[in-house]
């Protein structure tokens, strides 16, 4: 099955990426690269809104707008993140081949959306690592070799876990899995790669790797329930004890850039150990979140770039003024740093309820609730200490119009998605319930009811409308009418999953009804 | 007056604020900010309708005998067996407070139209002021524990921020930092007795879980004793972070920062007293937990004896206040862990009359002097030397150094556990940027920046 929405990202981003980079000033690349995003995002709204149609009409039966599985808006979340970094770059440090850089590195994690085949996963890290590293060698940067030899790792691995589990060789493919994930997620011990690039690498870069959240995104689409649970309780313990130590490390630095790479990867972690297969609410969560925190961080990153663009480095060690001159800014770093941590009124804040309730084990849900505290106050460190305190006038200008528009879409799609989840959350469920066995925690509660329905779920993006407690007749009928052959007495088969079942199962991944024959 | 009425002026309580901080904040954003009069106005409008309906709505229960109005907003998000609900509850414990809260903050919006005129951040100190409204009346009216702690964040965030307001100065970034982060740690609790109730008990809604003593429904703990006394301290310490009790209150003098209208408000009479709402709330959980009510009891003891000898040596007046304030807030933990709801509620809500009063004129106390003493013909006379004849003489000096030093608690925080926290960190950090540069094979690991200086600046 082809996703259109991810398709047509990677194309029209991949070709503004070659336009970009044949410019000759920074400026005008950096135009038309937004340009290029906002359109794009824009044609992805549009595609995203006719899916029910398509759905519906029957028109396609081997098509449809967004990826089946995983976090379900990715595809719009990367357009978004795209916009921010360029938008936001600075012309100093982003030549037009860093632009082109960007665009092209965004276009290949809308790869690993485009179909339901694990070839676009490994093509999607594969291709985005190799231009990073592309980028820190021009740059003759030293990190370029570590960054190398991580990524080469994780990508072969990944490569191999999903070779495996075709195989019949779930268990090890299920460990090799679990730690391409927690390379490419920078968990600790190897975070190493995470700092250096977020503490040297053009800022845009480093959010074109980083908050597509690749390796989670992974793990949420694809790997979820099939890691077993050995292997699933390992990696939400790898990333609890990396969410805290980078969330106390954080808090410790003086280094602007590096307090953000341990907030982010604070974060990151946090979904990823949300991303549990037990509970349904848990992943709904972390899709959630991981949505915001992409979002968020693309916002929190550029606006931090845009400060050093126009005070030097961002030091945290004593104030550094300007907040009078450039108000506009200091709200972005401000807004955009709450919203990564899951302020109230974010989108982060819905994930983070959904992740804290929906936890198997209390450890985990104390573990997201300080990370979450500890990272919002290095949050708002950097935000008094890089807008506070006096400083003689540089004739630093605020925002621009453009950085202007890239940002208020990020803080409109940020705060109305916290306002109003209501449609992201229905997506995100959709897609977490088809990944998990019956949730034994929720069931405690005598809600099963709900839970199953829940589970069923909306297929498509524009039908997700908000479950309703049911009464038990209406659900005994739905639920015995969904067990008949065929699904509910005048729905058509599904041809897509009939025809998933017809592929090979090398090239198969799960379908929304669970795991294929 | 019909529920449907009722309801409708509970949702106005937040929704007016609400609409004040999104008529300021967005015009602010796109570069286009109301003038002084348009600002003030939006505040007076919002906080003036927002008393207004908490005063027709006590008619309209009074009359309709009514002695709790529920108004359910509707499912927020909802995935699994959870859901996020919006519920206001208006009752006699939060119809009093969310009516004194709006009050008082339109009259600090009014006594701030002068107070703030031609203030560079006139348009932020208002633009704060409403987001802390909306998240007091969120606080108060919140039917759930998940929603408190909703308004709970942005009473904190606005508090820092207020602290923070004269940003040119490092002084008052430090303290905004400090009190935010002694909020954040705190919060820890409430989130985690929120997640807690929800796993345990099924719910952590303002239920009909009514209790002899207390005429309002609070928050119902699991059946389990222990459980119930678990959450009960988390609550204590999410209470102890925002009341600024011991060992937690270093920060409230420090908040003094800020302009005074928002020292009035948040320090003298609502922001300070809400760890005590929340108490008051959880009157159940302190029925159903003897060992919770004697912990509120002796921290709100050990905070009113600290405070009322740290407050004696304080050499300016703010910070004197803040003594004081805290000094009030300690006595009203102990009523409430006495098993009092009347008297605390009541005591809750004149001190923070009389306390913001006294704030709001602090900046007036020398010439307030001047004026008694011209008056009198004479210099006003000493007070507290009751204390002076209570406390034994050898006891004196040592007792003057343990105030001048509050008590050492914040030198035991700052020196032991925030340090002893960034030491273990800091040298966490060295490993890491070891053990990376060790597999980078080279690269030095990036040297903290130099704050960046403009040429010719000192």
């Amino acid at each position: 099955m082809i996703a259109l929405v991810p398709l047509m990202s990677a194309v029209l981003l991949a070709l503004a990426g070659f336009a970009a980079g044949r410019r000759r000033d920074a400026a005008s690349a950096r135009t038309l690269g937004a340009r290029a995003a906002a359109a794009v995002t824009a044609v992805a709204l549009a595609l995203t809104a006719t899916e029910s149609w398509l759905a519906d009409s029957g028109a396609a039966t081997a098509v449809t707008m967004l990826p089946a599985g995983g976090p379900r808006l990715a595809p719009i979340v990367f357009d978004l993140v795209a916009l921010a970094a360029v938008a936001l770059a600075p012309l100093a440090s982003h030549p037009p081949r860093t632009i082109a850089r960007v665009l092209l590195v965004l276009a290949c994690a809308q790869l690993g959306a485009v179909t339901d085949l694990a070839a676009g996963a490994i093509l999607a890290w594969a291709a985005s690592s190799w231009l990073v590293w592309r980028e820190l060698r021009q740059r003759r940067d030293p990190a370029a070799g570590m960054f190398a030899a991580f990524h080469s790792a994780g990508t072969v691995l990944l490569a191999l876990s999903l070779a495996l589990r075709a195989g019949g060789h779930a268990g090890a493919g299920a460990a090799l899995a679990v730690l391409a994930i927690a390379l490419r997620a920078g968990l600790v011990p190897a975070n190493g790669w995470l700092l250096l690039l977020v503490e040297r690498a053009p800022m845009g870069i480093a959010v074109a790797f980083l908050a597509p959240q690749l390796g989670t995104w992974t793990h949420l689409a694809w790997i979820g329930e099939a890691a077993g649970h050995a292997p699933a309780a390992v990696l939400a313990a790898a990333a609890a004890t990396t969410a805290l130590l980078a969330a106390g490390l954080g808090l410790v630095q003086d280094d602007g850039r590096r307090a953000l790479g341990f907030v982010v990867l604070s974060q990151t972690a946090l979904v990823l150990m949300g991303a549990t297969p037990e509970s349904v609410t848990a992943r709904t969560g972390a899709v959630v979140t991981w949505e915001g925190l992409a979002l968020a961080f693309a916002g929190l990153a550029m606006a931090l770039a845009a400060v050093e663009a126009r005070r030097g480095p961002l030091s945290l060690r004593r104030p550094n003024g300007g907040a009078a001159r450039t108000p506009q800014l200091a709200a972005c770093v401000l807004l955009f740093g709450l919203a990564t941590v899951g302020f109230p009124l974010s989108l982060g804040f819905v994930g983070e309820d959904l992740m804290i309730e929906g936890a198997p084990l209390a450890a985990l849900r104390l573990v997201t609730i300080v990370a979450a505290a500890v990272n919002g106050i290095t949050v708002l460190r950097s935000h008094l200490y890089l807008a506070g305190g006096a400083r003689a006038a540089g004739g630093e200008p605020d925002l621009r119009p453009l950085e202007v528009g890239a940002v208020a879409v990020l803080l409109l799609a940020l705060f109305a998605g916290g306002i109003a989840p209501r449609l992201v959350v229905s997506a995100a469920a959709a897609a977490s319930s088809g990944r998990t066995p019956a949730d034994g925690l929720d069931r405690r509660h005598g809600l099963h009811d709900d839970l199953d329905r829940e589970a069923r779920g909306p297929r498509h993006l524009a039908d997700a409308r908000p479950a309703r407690v049911a009464e038990r007749a209406e659900y005994d009928h739905g639920h015995r009418a969904a067990a008949l052959p065929g699904g509910a007495p005048g729905r058509p088969r599904d041809p897509a999953a009939r025809a998933a079942r017809q592929r090979p199962r090398l090239l198969r991944r799960p379908g929304p009804q669970g795991e294929p024959d | 007056m019909s529920d449907a009425h009722l309801q409708l002026l509970v949702v106005a309580m937040v929704a007016l604020p609400a609409t004040a901080l999104a008529a300021l904040a967005v015009p602010a954003w796109l570069r286009r900010p109301a003038g002084e009069r348009a600002v003030n106005a939006a505040v007076a409008v919002a906080f003036g309708g927002a008393t207004l309906a908490a005063a027709v709505l006590v008619a309209g229960m009074l009359a309709s005998g009514v002695d709790r109005v529920v108004a359910p907003l509707g499912i927020w998000f909802q995935a699994g067996h959870h859901r996020f609900a919006w519920t206001l509850v208006a009752d006699r414990l939060s119809v009093p407070f969310a009516l004194f809260a709006a009050l008082l903050v339109g009259l600090i919006g009014a006594f701030s139209r002068r107070y703030m005129h031609l203030e560079p951040g006139y348009r932020r100190f208002y633009v704060l002021l409403a987001l802390f409204g909306a998240g007091v009346e969120l606080v108060v009216l919140a039917g759930t524990l998940d929603l408190l702690f909703f308004g709970w964040e942005i009473v904190g965030l606005s508090s820092a921020l207020l602290i923070a307001f004269f940003q040119e100065r490092a002084r008052p970034i430090e303290h905004g930092l400090r009190a935010f982060a002694t909020y954040r740690v705190c919060d820890i609790g409430l989130l985690t007795s929120a997640a807690w109730l929800h796993h345990a008990a099924g719910s952590a809604a303002v239920s009909t879980a009514w209790v002899p003593s207390a005429p309002w429904a609070g928050v119902a703990g699991p059946a389990d004793t222990w459980s119930a006394t678990a959450i009960g301290l988390l609550l204590l310490w999410a209470a102890m972070g925002k009341s600024a009790q011991v060992p937690l209150g270093g920060w409230l003098p420090r908040a003094m920062e800020g302009p005074t209208p928002s020292s009035a408000i948040f320090y003298g009479a609502i922001s300070i007293h809400l760890g005590a709402y929340l108490l008051l709330r959880a009157a159940p959980l302190l029925e159903q937990a003897p060992l919770f009510a004697a912990a509120v009891c002796a921290v709100g003891g050990a905070t009113a004896l600290h405070a009322t000898f740290v407050g004696r040596v304080q050499t300016d007046v703010k910070s004197a206040l803040a003594y004081a304030s805290m000094t009030q807030v300690g006595l009203i933990f102990v009523e409430i862990g006495l098993g009092y709801r009347m008297l605390p509620l009541a005591h809750l809500v004149g001190h923070a009359a009389v306390r913001s009063l006294q704030i709001l004129r602090s900046p007036s106390l020398l010439h307030d002097h001047h004026h008694l003493e011209q008056a009198m013909g004479s210099q006003l006379p000493k007070t507290g030397g009751h204390l002076e004849r209570l406390v034994p003489r050898r006891l004196q000096p040592w007792l003057y150094r343990h105030a001048l030093e509050r008590g050492y608690f914040d030198a035991f925080l700052v020196d032991y556990v925030v340090g002893g926290f960034a030491a273990a960190f800091r040298a966490l950090d060295r490993c890491d940027r070891a053990w990376t540069a060790l597999l980078a094979a080279g690269p030095r690991p990036r040297p903290a920046p130099q704050p960046h200086r403009a040429p010719g600046a000192r």
